[in-house]
């Protein structure tokens, strides 16, 4: 896809890019990037942990109860949110917990946010007719309308070497999320065993729904050296693919994902890792 | 440190995202970049473009044959300036090295200085021109990875470019 259109913006103290085939009607693709903008803004300004009165900071402090939300303005999202929370809370046991985050704990749903409100960017940009488009958002990324000839190639970060990129994922439709600490040997602690958990860098996930590849992806960095077999079991029950990077700059995947990414075909599934 | 560490090499990711998209965006104006202060939206709408790419592509699988009709715009050679980008550690301004239209080099003209915030640029400039560097060479549509954005370098790099028309 060589010709094109795009619009960025600063939303969520990140960047949200917008990309559509060049022949997409000007006035559209205007009227779609607009609407999905505005959608991210207003996620914004309900999920900002940052914002002291957002429904977030406020449910954080005890200001809103969650018995509230049903009369509230923004009690349909904020309880989407919540049950993709308490969803990957329960898939990761515990390992994803958005009611214990820091220290002390406290309730930021920061880690489902982003992604869940770029799948409902993605979907106004359909609803508004934008039906071919790649959005990103802070590295996280959503793609609809290629096809097997001409999908999206999606380059996936290279955390051993920043800057360049590990591999690329061509699909036609779906979700790419990459988790990872961006940094060569930084360990993440793990409270449940009291030791460092993992040797892993770095997850991308891969599968239809922003929501769910972005959660899967945070929640596998956290469960640690317990990802490889977490992430095969997902795998197998679901249509999310996995990649990791360990510290090593080892590379596992499920083996679904070759599918993805045409320059693991002919590899075994495994190098380094599990 | 090394939170900021983490951020700025993130920083990086936030450039290839940005550039490459600058990368298809053969006389778009100043299009690419949000706005230079991140609490404050904006937004950037371009019209349809042509991709620029680099005279050689040999080890390139997977690039795709461009559409026909398509033609290929005459590349600029030379070194285009960027303009001086105020941050909140100092001053930061590039020079974009263009070969035929494709972006070879960047070099520093001026990077913020003093104390800590020295330190952490020098540490970050190397990640950050690899990062533009592998972006205009991918061909790649958008990139997945734990982003930010270097507004200062990314700013500078992108003015450049604009003056260079690629």
């Amino acid at each position: 896809m060589t010709d094109r259109r795009t619009a960025t913006a600063t939303i969520m103290g990140t960047v949200i890019s917008v990309a559509a085939p060049g022949g997409t009607d000007p006035g559209l693709f205007a009227t779609a990037v607009d609407a999905a903008f505005a959608g991210l803004r207003q996620a914004d300004e309900v999920f900002s942990p940052f914002k002291p009165d957002s429904p977030v900071s406020r449910i954080r402090d005890g200001r809103l109860a969650l018995a509230g939300l049903g009369t509230h303005p923004d009690g349909g999202r904020i309880r989407e949110i919540l049950a993709v929370c308490a969803s990957l809370k329960a898939q990761s046991a515990g390992a994803f917990d958005a009611w214990a985050v820091g220290d002390p704990p406290v309730f930021d749903p920061c880690g489902a946010v982003k992604g869940w409100a770029a799948e409902q960017a993605s979907a106004t940009l359909s609803a508004h007719g934008l039906t071919g488009h790649a959005l990103g958002a802070g590295g996280d990324v959503r793609v609809r309308g290629g096809s097997e000839e001409e999908p999206w190639r999606v380059g996936i970060t290279d955390p051993h070497t920043p800057g360049q990129i590990l591999a690329v994922a061509e699909l036609p439709d779906g979700a790419v999320a990459t988790s990872g600490t961006a940094e060569r040997g930084v360990h993440i602690w793990d409270p449940r065993s009291g030791s460092p958990a993992s040797h892993l860098v770095q997850v991308t996930v891969i599968g239809p729904s922003l929501t769910w590849a972005d959660g899967y992806a945070t929640a596998a960095m956290a469960l640690g050296s317990q990802a490889y077999g977490w992430l095969t079991a997902l795998a197998e029950r679901t249509a999310y693919q996995a990649l990791t990077v360990d510290h090593e700059a080892g590379i596992w995947w499920t083996p679904g994902m070759a599918g993805h990414v045409p320059a693991l075909r002919g590899h075994p599934a495994a190098v380094g890792g599990g | 440190m090394m939170k900021v560490v983490m951020a700025l090499v993130s920083t990086a990711v936030g450039l290839v995202l940005l550039l490459s998209f600058k990368a298809q965006s053969a006389s778009a104006p100043r299009s690419a970049l949000a706005g230079a202060d991140p609490g404050v939206p904006s937004t950037a709408v371009t019209g349809p473009s042509t991709a620029v790419t680099g005279p050689s592509s040999p080890s390139r699988p997977h690039a795709k044959k461009r559409p026909k009709g398509s033609a290929r715009p005459a590349g600029r050679t030379g070194t285009f300036t960027g303009n001086p980008i105020s941050t909140p550690y100092g001053t930061m301004q590039v020079a974009a090295v263009i070969s035929n239209g494709t972006l070879t080099d960047i070099k520093l003209l001026q990077e913020t200085d003093g104390g800590h915030s020295h330190r952490i640029d020098d540490a970050a400039i190397p990640v950050l021109k690899s990062a533009a560097l592998a972006a205009h060479s991918a061909k790649i549509d958008i990139v997945s990875g734990a982003t930010y954005t270097s507004q200062g370098y990314a700013q500078s790099l992108q003015s450049a470019l604009d003056k260079a028309g690629i």
